[in-house]
C-alpha cells in the first residue's frame, strides 16, 4: 500500500468534487424559484426584489458565480448563507458532530446485526435459523424507512416512553434514529453477509483447509470471514460515507439538527450556497470514505491489486 | 493478520470513545421538562429557525425572532391603538405629520445606550438606506422623514396619509434596535440584536433551540397588557420542531408548554388530555385565486360561473374539521371593514349551486364533450392549480377538484413547493393557485392587488383607485367606506373564489395561566402568561 | 469454477440447459415462490383494479371520512371518506408502473454505461469519474432536486428515482462485465480478430444476463421505495390519484386519530417490494452457477 498510490487517489478525487459542485450548481439554477422573493416577502416591490438580487449577487452570471464558489471552498470559504447572512462553514461545523454520531452509531448497529444475522444464517445454510434471519432480513430491507421512524417513534416514545421523542437532548436521542438507520441497512448487510460468507465456504482453499484438519473454528474466523469480509466492507464504508451526509428522514421525522437538515431547508428555500456547501462537504467525506475502505480492502485481501 | 484484526478493534473501541465522550446534552434549555427546580420555563415549539435576528434583512418575522424588540405602539385585542414605547402622539390636520412623545427612562439590552428619539431616527435611516435599504422598506414608503425633535419627541414626515401605518408602527417591521450595537456589530449584528423587549437572548443553536432569559428590568410594554413589568417567568425558549405529529406528541407529554394545533388533532386534544385548547379567529383567508393574465379567467363568465361551484362547507368541515367558516367577503371578521350585512348579500348572491355553474357556462356557448368536460370552441375547461405541499392545503385542493368535476371542469392539482410558488406566481407562470393572505388592516387588499399584485395579476382602474384610496385616510371610520365598495366591486367582478377564513389553534399544557388572546397581534400576549 | 475454455460453438448448447436447470433451482427455492406468487399477485391486482376494487377510489363520502376498517371499508377511510382498500388496489398500478419504468431508465442509463466502461478501458475511467459524482452525490437530494426541476408528476418521479439508481447499475453491469472478460478468455477472442460487437453481443451480454436479471428485480423494490419516499416527503405525488407513498404523507396528519390510515398503505408497499426481493433472491439463488453446487 504505497503512500504515492493514496496521493494519487487523493488527487483522483479531485475531478468529482469539480463534477459534485458542477452537478449541484446547474441542478440548484435549473430548480424554478429564487431565495429573494422568499426573503422580501409576498408584497415587495419589484425594485427591492432587483436591489436584493444585486446585493446577492444573484445576478452575476452564471460561470462567473460557479467560478467565485469554487476559488472561495478551496480556501475553506463557503460563503454565507443567503437567508440568515451566518456563516456556512461554522453552520456546518456545528451540525457535523451530531450527524456524525448517528452515523457512527447506525453503523455499529448495522455490523453487529448484520454481520452476526449473516454469519448465523450461513452457518446453519437452509436450517430454521437461517430461513428465521433472512425472513426478518428480508422484511428489513423492504420496509420503507419513515413508516419504521414513525412506529418506533410512537412505540418507544409515545407508548413506553422510554426514550426522548425528538429533539436533541444528548444520547437518549441518538437511539431510535440510529436503530431506523441501523436495523434497515443492517438487513441489507445480513443477506450480503450471508451470502458472501456461503461463497467463500465452498471455494476450493476452505475445503483444503477442513481436509487438513484445521479446527473449525480457525477455518472460519481465519480464512472464511477475512474473504467474506471483503464486499461488507465496502457496504459498510459507503454506507457510513452516505449516512455522514445525514440522513434525510430520519432527521426530519425525529426533528435532528443534523446536516440533511441542512440541505433540504437549503434546497427549499434556495439557499444556493448553503447548499453548495454542505453537497461538497457530503461528497468529501463519502470520498475519504470510499478511500478509506479501499485501505481497509488491501489489508484485508493482499491479493488485489492496484494499478 | 493477527494484527490488522485487532487494529480494527482497536478503531471501533476508538469510535465507541468519540461518541460517549461527545455525549453531553445539548447545551441550555435542552433539557425539556420545563422545570428546572426553581427556573420557570415557558418551552414554546416552532416550525423552523428564526431567519435571522437583524429584522431588517428579511420579511420572516417569527416570533422566535422578535420577541427581544419593542415597537412604538401596539395593536390591542380591540384593534385600537395602545401606546407602548410611544406614550402618546399628535397628528397634524392634514395627516402629514406625526409626532410621537417617547416614554422615558428605558435602557437597551447592552446597557450601554437609553433609548431615545435618536433611536428611533436610526431605525428609520437605516430601513431608507440608499446603499442597503431594508428588506421591509415599502412598508414605510408614506414616511419621508423622521425629524428628531428633541430626546423624548420624534416627528413623522409622510408624503401621503396612510392610516394604515399604525399596523406597521405596531409590529416588528418598525421594531427598534440600539444603534450603538448596529454600529459595532455591523454584519454580525444579525446574531447580536439588542432591543428593549422583555426577553433578552441568551443562546441559539441553529436547528435546535433559541433561549431567551426574562429582562429583569423591563419597563413595563404596551399599556393594554395586565402585567406592565418583567416577564412573570425566567426563561422562554423555542424548541424547533419541524415535524407537525412530532410537536403534538410533546405538547401532550408536557415536554412543551405551547404548539400551535392543527385542526385534525384539536378534537382529540380537548376530548382526550388536559391540553388546553384555545381558539382565535385567524386575521386572513384563503382563496383559490385566478392568473388574470391567463385564458380562461379573461372570460368573466368563467370566473363567476366558479364562484357557484365550490362546496365550502364540505371544505370547512373536512379539510379543516369544522374549525373554518365559508367566507364570501374580500375580508375576513378579524379584519376592520369586514360586515354582517356585506356578507350576507355575497352568499346570497353566489350560493353553492352546480346547476348554475352549468347554466352561466352553457349561456356563454360551452357544451359538454366526450369526456364530461366544457368544451367551447374546441378547448376544454381545463385548468391547473398551483398548491402547496401541506396538508391542509392539499386536502382543500382535492375536494375542489372533486366540486369542478361534478360541473364539467377539469382540475390538475400542481403540488408545489414554496420557494417555487412564491418566485413563480409574480411571474404570472400558473394558471391558479390555491393561497392564502394574513394581514391586520384592510390595506390588505391594497397589497394585494396594487399593480395587479404578485398572485392575480388583476390589473383594473376601479380596484386600484378604492385600493389606494383606503388607507389615504386617518381614521378607520373614513376608511371603511372605502373598503365595502371595493369588496362590492370584487364580488361582482371576481379574480378569485373565496373559500374560508380558519381560526388560529393553540395548545397551551395545564400549567401555564393567564391566556390572552390578540387576534390583532399575531397570538397571545405572552408578557401577561404565568406558570403554575 | 467455470471451465469453459472454448467460445463459440459450447456457447450455443450452455444456455438452453442453464435455463432449465436454473428453473429446477428456481422451483425448489420456496422463498422464490412466495416472492413470485406475490409478484403476480400484484401484478394481477393491478391489472383487475376495476374488478376488484370494491369502490370508486376517488369518490368522496365526508359522511364517512376516518372511520375505521368495518364490512363496509375493509381497511378504513380515509380524510375524504375514500375506501383505503380500493385507494390501495388502485395504487398498485402507480406503484408498479413507477417501479418498472424507473428500473428502465436505471437500466438503459447504467447498462450501456457499465457495458462500455467495463468493455473499453479507456473509456472506463472516465465513465467511473461520472459514476463516482452521482454516487457522491445522496440519492435523495438529487431527486428531489429532478422533481424540483421537473415539476411535480409521477413521470417525473420515475425519471428521478431512474436516474438516481443508474450509479448501481454501471457498477454491477462494470464488475460483471469484467468478470466475464477474465473468464472468458475475450482477450483472446479480441486478439484473434472477433469484432467487437460480436464478441459483445455473443459472449458478453448472455454471461452477464442472470446478474442483471437480479439486479433489476432487486432494484425494483428500492425503486418504489425511494418514489413512496418521494411522495412521503410531498414530492412528485399528484392527488387526487392514490399512490401510497403519498397516502402516507396524507396519513401523517392522522396518525394519533387514523392508525390504519397510516399501517394499510405501508403494509402494502412492504408487501410488494418483499415480493420483488424474495424473487429477485430466488433468481439470484437459481441462475448464480456457483450456489448451485451449495448442499
Amino acid at each position: 500500500m504505497s503512500y504515492t498510490y493514496i496521493i494519487r487517489r487523493i488527487l483522483a478525487t479531485i475531478p468529482v468534487l469539480l463534477g459534485v459542485s458542477l452537478l449541484v450548481f446547474l441542478m440548484l439554477h435549473a430548480i424554478p424559484g429564487d431565495p429573494v422573493r422568499l426573503i422580501v416577502g409576498e408584497f415587495a416591490p419589484q425594485e427591492t426584489v432587483d436591489a436584493i438580487t444585486r446585493q446577492l449577487g444573484l445576478d452575476r452570471p452564471l460561470h462567473v458565480q460557479f467560478f467565485n464558489f469554487l476559488s472561495n471552498a478551496v480556501r475553506g470559504d463557503l460563503g454565507r448563507s443567503l437567508i440568515t447572512n451566518r456563516d456556512i462553514t461554522q453552520e456546518i461545523v456545528n451540525r457535523f458532530p451530531l450527524t456524525f454520531k448517528i452515523a457512527v452509531l447506525a453503523v455499529l448497529l448495522q455490523i453487529i446485526i448484520g454481520l452476526g444475522l449473516g454469519i448465523m444464517a450461513a452457518l446453519n445454510h437452509r436450517k430454521i435459523l437461517d430461513n428465521v434471519a433472512m425472513i426478518g432480513a428480508l422484511l428489513g430491507v423492504s420496509m420503507p424507512s419513515f413508516w419504521l421512524a414513525l412506529l418506533l417513534m410512537l412505540v418507544f416514545g409515545v407508548g413506553l416512553k422510554w426514550l426522548p421523542i425528538s429533539g436533541y437532548f444528548g444520547f437518549k436521542s441518538l437511539i431510535l434514529p440510529a436503530v431506523t438507520l441501523g436495523l434497515l441497512t443492517g438487513a441489507r448487510i445480513a443477506r450480503m453477509t450471508r451470502s458472501s460468507v456461503l461463497e467463500v465456504l465452498n471455494q476450493d482453499f476452505v475445503r483444503t483447509a477442513r481436509a487438513k484438519g484445521l479446527k473449525e473454528r480457525i477455518v472460519i474466523y481465519k480464512h472464511v470471514l477475512k474473504n467474506a469480509l471483503i464486499p461488507i466492507v465496502t457496504l459498510v464504508g459507503m454506507s457510513f460515507g452516505s449516512l455522514l451526509g445525514g440522513a434525510i428522514i430520519t432527521e426530519t421525522v425525529f426533528a435532528l439538527p443534523g446536516i440533511a437538515q441542512l440541505a433540504i431547508n437549503g434546497i427549499n428555500r434556495r439557499d444556493f450556497p448553503m447548499v453548495q456547501g454542505v453537497v461538497l462537504v457530503i461528497a468529501v467525506s463519502f470520498t475519504l470514505c470510499n478511500l478509506l475502505v479501499d485501505v481497509v480492502y488491501s489489508v484485508l485481501d493482499p491479493r488485489i491489486r492496484y494499478e | 493478520m493477527l494484527k490488522k484484526r485487532y487494529s480494527l478493534m482497536l478503531i471501533v473501541v476508538l469510535m465507541l470513545v468519540t461518541i460517549l465522550s461527545g455525549c453531553q446534552p445539548a447545551a441550555d434549555g435542552g433539557d425539556g421538562d420545563g422545570n428546572g427546580d426553581d427556573v420557570k420555563e415557558f418551552v414554546y415549539a416552532v416550525v423552523d429557525d428564526p431567519a435571522t435576528f437583524d429584522l431588517d434583512t428579511t420579511s420572516w418575522h417569527q416570533t422566535q425572532a422578535i420577541v427581544s424588540f419593542d415597537s412604538l405602539v401596539e395593536i390591542d385585542t380591540e384593534g385600537n391603538v395602545s401606546p407602548k414605547l410611544a406614550e402618546s402622539w399628535e397628528i397634524s390636520d392634514d395627516g402629514l405629520e406625526w409626532t410621537f412623545n417617547l416614554r422615558q427612562g428605558i435602557m437597551f439590552h447592552c446597557n450601554e445606550e437609553e433609548f431615545t428619539a435618536h433611536a428611533v431616527k436610526h431605525k428609520f435611516d437605516h430601513m431608507k438606506n440608499p446603499d442597503k435599504p431594508s428588506v421591509n422598506a415599502h412598508m414605510i414608503s408614506a414616511i419621508d422623514d423622521v425629524v428628531v425633535v428633541d430626546d423624548y419627541t420624534v416627528k413623522f414626515m409622510f408624503n401621503s396619509v396612510d392610516g394604515a401605518i399604525w399596523n406597521t408602527l405596531g409590529g416588528s417591521f418598525f421594531a427598534i434596535d440600539c444603534p450603538s450595537c448596529r454600529e459595532e456589530h455591523g454584519e454580525d449584528y444579525g446574531m447580536n440584536p439588542c432591543g428593549t423587549g422583555p426577553w433578552i437572548l441568551d443562546d441559539y443553536v441553529p436547528g435546535s433551540h433559541v433561549t431567551y432569559v426574562a429582562n429583569t428590568e423591563y419597563w413595563g410594554g404596551a399599556d393594554y397588557w395586565d402585567n406592565n413589568g418583567p416577564p412573570k417567568f425566567d426563561k422562554l425558549t423555542f424548541r424547533i420542531i419541524p415535524d407537525e405529529a412530532t410537536r403534538i406528541l410533546e405538547l401532550q407529554q408536557g415536554t412543551v408548554d405551547y404548539a400551535a394545533v392543527p385542526p385534525q388533532e384539536t378534537k382529540r386534544l380537548q376530548d382526550e388530555t388536559d391540553i388546553n385548547v384555545i381558539l382565535s379567529p385567524s386575521n386572513g383567508l384563503r382563496y383559490w385565486g385566478f392568473n388574470m393574465k391567463k385564458w380562461p379567467w379573461t372570460n368573466k363568465n368563467v370566473r363567476i360561473a366558479m364562484q357557484y361551484a365550490i362546496d365550502k362547507e364540505a371544505i370547512t368541515e373536512s379539510a379543516l374539521e369544522g374549525l373554518a367558516k365559508p367566507l364570501w367577503s374580500a375580508l375576513p371578521p378579524s379584519i376592520p371593514g369586514y360586515s354582517e350585512e356585506l356578507e350576507a348579500e355575497f352568499k346570497a348572491k353566489y350560493p353553492y349551486d352546480p346547476a348554475k355553474t352549468k347554466e352561466v357556462l352553457e349561456n356563454d356557448g360551452w357544451a359538454l364533450n366526450a369526456d364530461g368536460v366544457y368544451e367551447k370552441d374546441g378547448k376544454p375547461l381545463a385548468v391547473s392549480m398551483w398548491v402547496l405541499n401541506e396538508g391542509i392545503q392539499i386536502r382543500t385542493a382535492e375536494i375542489i377538484e372533486s366540486n369542478l368535476k361534478d360541473v364539467g371542469v377539469d382540475l390538475d392539482i400542481q403540488v408545489m413547493e414554496q420557494a417555487t410558488l412564491t418566485s413563480g406566481s409574480p411571474k404570472g407562470l400558473h394558471e391558479s393557485l390555491l393561497w392564502t393572505y394574513g394581514w391586520y388592516d384592510p390595506q390588505i387588499l391594497f397589497f394585494l392587488f396594487n399593480n395587479g399584485g404578485t398572485r392575480m395579476h388583476y390589473i383594473d382602474e376601479t380596484v386600484q383607485r378604492l385600493a389606494e384610496e383606503g388607507h389615504q385616510k386617518v381614521s378607520m371610520e373614513e376608511r371603511l367606506p372605502i373598503y365595502e365598495e371595493l369588496q362590492r366591486y370584487l364580488a361582482d367582478n371576481p379574480s378569485w373564489v373565496v373559500l374560508y377564513f380558519p381560526q388560529d389553534i393553540h395548545g397551551f399544557s395545564p400549567r401555564v395561566e393567564n391566556v390572552r388572546m390578540n387576534p390583532f397581534g399575531g397570538g397571545f400576549v405572552l408578557n401577561d402568561i404565568e406558570l403554575k | 469454477m467455470s471451465t469453459n475454455i472454448e467460445a463459440g460453438s459450447q456457447q450455443q448448447l450452455k444456455p438452453k440447459s442453464f435455463a432449465s436447470t436454473a428453473w429446477r433451482e428456481f422451483k425448489k427455492n420456496k422463498g422464490a415462490i412466495v416472492g413470485l406468487s406475490l409478484v403476480i399477485f400484484f401484478v394481477f391486482v393491478a391489472i383487475f383494479a376495476p374488478l376488484l376494487a370494491p369502490h370508486d377510489p376517488e369518490n368522496m363520502n365526508q359522511e364517512f371520512r376516518l372511520q375505521g376498517p368495518s364490512r363496509h371499508f375493509v381497511f378504513g377511510t380515509d380524510e375524504h371518506g375514500r375506501d383505503i382498500l380500493s385507494r390501495i388496489i388502485y395504487g398498485s398500478r402507480i406503484s408498479i408502473s413507477v417501479g418498472f419504468v424507473a428500473v428502465f431508465i436505471a437500466g438503459i442509463g447504467g447498462i450501456t454505461l457499465g457495458l462500455v466502461a467495463g468493455y473499453w478501458n479507456k473509456a472506463d475511467s472516465f465513465i467511473m469519474r461520472i459514476i463516482d459524482v452521482l454516487m457522491s452525490f445522496p440519492f435523495l437530494l438529487l431527486a428531489i432536486g429532478i422533481v424540483s426541476i421537473l415539476g411535480p408528476s409521477l413521470v417525473n418521479t420515475m425519471i428521478a428515482v431512474g436516474l438516481g439508481s443508474i450509479p448501481g447499475y454501471a457498477r454491477v453491469t462494470r464488475s460483471a462485465v469484467l468478470k466475464v472478460r477474465e473468464e472468458e478468455f475475450i482477450e483472446a477472442t479480441r486478439a484473434l480478430g472477433f469484432s467487437d460487437r460480436r464478441i459483445i453481443m455473443r459472449h458478453i451480454l448472455p454471461n452477464i444476463t442472470a446478474p442483471i436479471i437480479v439486479m433489476c428485480t432487486l432494484s425494483l423494490g428500492s425503486s418504489i421505495l425511494g418514489a413512496a419516499a418521494l411522495s412521503f416527503l410531498g414530492l412528485g405525488a399528484k392527488p387526487p390519484e392514490p399512490e401510497w407513498g403519498f397516502m402516507l404523507f396524507s396519513a401523517r396528519s392522522y396518525i394519533n386519530s387514523a392508525w390504519w390510515y397510516s399501517l394499510f398503505p405501508g403494509l402494502a408497499i412492504m408487501l410488494m417490494v418483499l415480493g420483488f426481493n424474495m424473487l429477485g433472491d430466488g433468481l439470484r439463488d437459481a441462475l448464480d452457477p456457483r450456489l448451485q453446487n451449495i448442499k
